[in-house]
């Protein structure tokens, strides 16, 4: 009872708190119409006045106004992707996943297969023991549960969440640049990572590094972190990551051509940091 | 980084600068459409769709205007 009242009381906080930041959002936007606007008002004020007393830095200065307040305007835009996280459909997902990973009690944490060939978008594994063996032969893009004989081959295999946001994110970059496979500079791929939060506008200042070779730490801040919250408690973040980091860490992979385990996704602060380990032994 | 703000602070500060030491409106128009082209092609996809969209629109009738002045002068030259 007392439970349930504590998340009645949680959801009603989360709740409030979505509400005031959409009102800030909101009023941010008008903000800047509203700048935008005055600097176009002015601009003509100038223009006309500049063209009565035959001035022309005035004419000038008019037309540059009109430009800028124009280009305010434009920038005013409310996000591009309604890309909502606390959304029921997304979290009716997550449960049925949950649900999924309670019911077979697997406690192992998500492993990160790259796009192969017979796996057009990657996927993210979760083998049902702990010493597994990964046999590419057994999952292709239709499977979801990997029946084996040897026990230590079984999982499950998700289609990971962001697999979308990289779609449209190589539609958008692929007028402008090479395929991700054909980098080999990490600095490229961190201005990759950073292009993907920019253009979704779900975050900023991420940094990749590679230690040892076969650790790759990647932190970024994130703009909405009330998904984290969920997925955090209820240790979700390291089986199946939310469609953001979902995606980062498939991108890693693909850039690197590597399998890659999930070791920790912490979230503190709005700042998200992401362990990856590099698997090469237990390959089949 | 808040490539929105690098743009526009460019921006607004060549359109200030040029605005005070240019004498004629239409070299103006035409150094305006070169820092608007230098920007949006150095930072331009790292907006969203929408607002590319929009500032292809602005672009658009710069250029435009830059084929009009060039007309008018080709015109000029060809009427001695």
């Amino acid at each position: 009872m007392a439970e349930g009242n504590n998340n009645h009381s949680n959801y009603n906080t989360v709740k409030n708190l979505l509400k005031k930041r959409v009102e800030i959002v909101s009023d941010l936007s008008l903000q800047k119409k509203i700048t935008g606007i005055l600097l176009a008002i002015f601009g003509v004020i100038l223009l006309i006045n500049g063209y009565f007393n035959n001035a022309v830095h005035f004419i000038n200065l008019g037309i540059g106004l009109i430009v800028i307040g124009w280009i305010v305007l434009i920038f005013s835009h409310e996000k591009y992707i309604k890309y909502d996280i606390t959304s029921n459909v997304l979290n009716d997902h997550m449960d049925i996943i949950k649900k999924l990973i309670k019911g077979l009690n697997i406690e192992t944490d998500g492993i990160v297969i790259p796009p192969k060939e017979n796996l057009k978008d990657g996927c993210i594994y979760l083998p049902l023991h702990r010493d597994f063996k990964i046999n590419f032969s057994l999952i292709d893009d239709s499977t979801l549960f990997v029946n084996s004989d040897n026990r230590d081959e079984m999982g499950i295999v998700f289609s990971p969440l962001g697999k979308g946001l990289i779609k449209l994110l190589k539609k958008y970059r692929g007028e402008y640049d090479a395929p991700l496979k054909e980098k080999n500079d990490i600095g490229e791929l961190s201005e990759y990572l950073d292009y993907f939060l920019t253009l979704f506008q779900a975050g900023n200042n991420i940094e990749v590094k590679i230690h040892n070779k076969d650790i790759v730490t990647i932190s970024y801040r994130i703009v909405d972190n009330s998904l984290c919250n969920k997925l955090q408690k209820e240790e979700l973040c390291k089986k199946c990551p939310c469609p953001i980091c979902g995606a980062i860490v498939l991108i890693i992979a693909e850039f690197l051509n590597e399998v890659l385990k999930i070791e920790s996704i912490v979230e503190k602060n709005k700042i998200i940091t992401i362990k990856l380990k590099i698997i090469r032994n237990i390959l089949k | 980084m808040n490539y929105k703000l690098i743009f526009l602070i460019i921006l607004t500060l060549f359109t200030t600068f040029i605005s005070m030491f240019v004498n004629e409106v239409k070299l103006f128009l035409i150094l305006l459409l070169i820092c608007f082209l230098l920007l949006y092609s150095l930072t331009g996809h790292y907006f969203n769709r929408r607002i590319q969209n929009n500032l292809n629109i602005i672009l658009y009738l710069g250029i435009g205007v830059f084929i009009i002045i060039v007309f008018q002068k080709a015109i000029e030259i060809l009427n001695g």
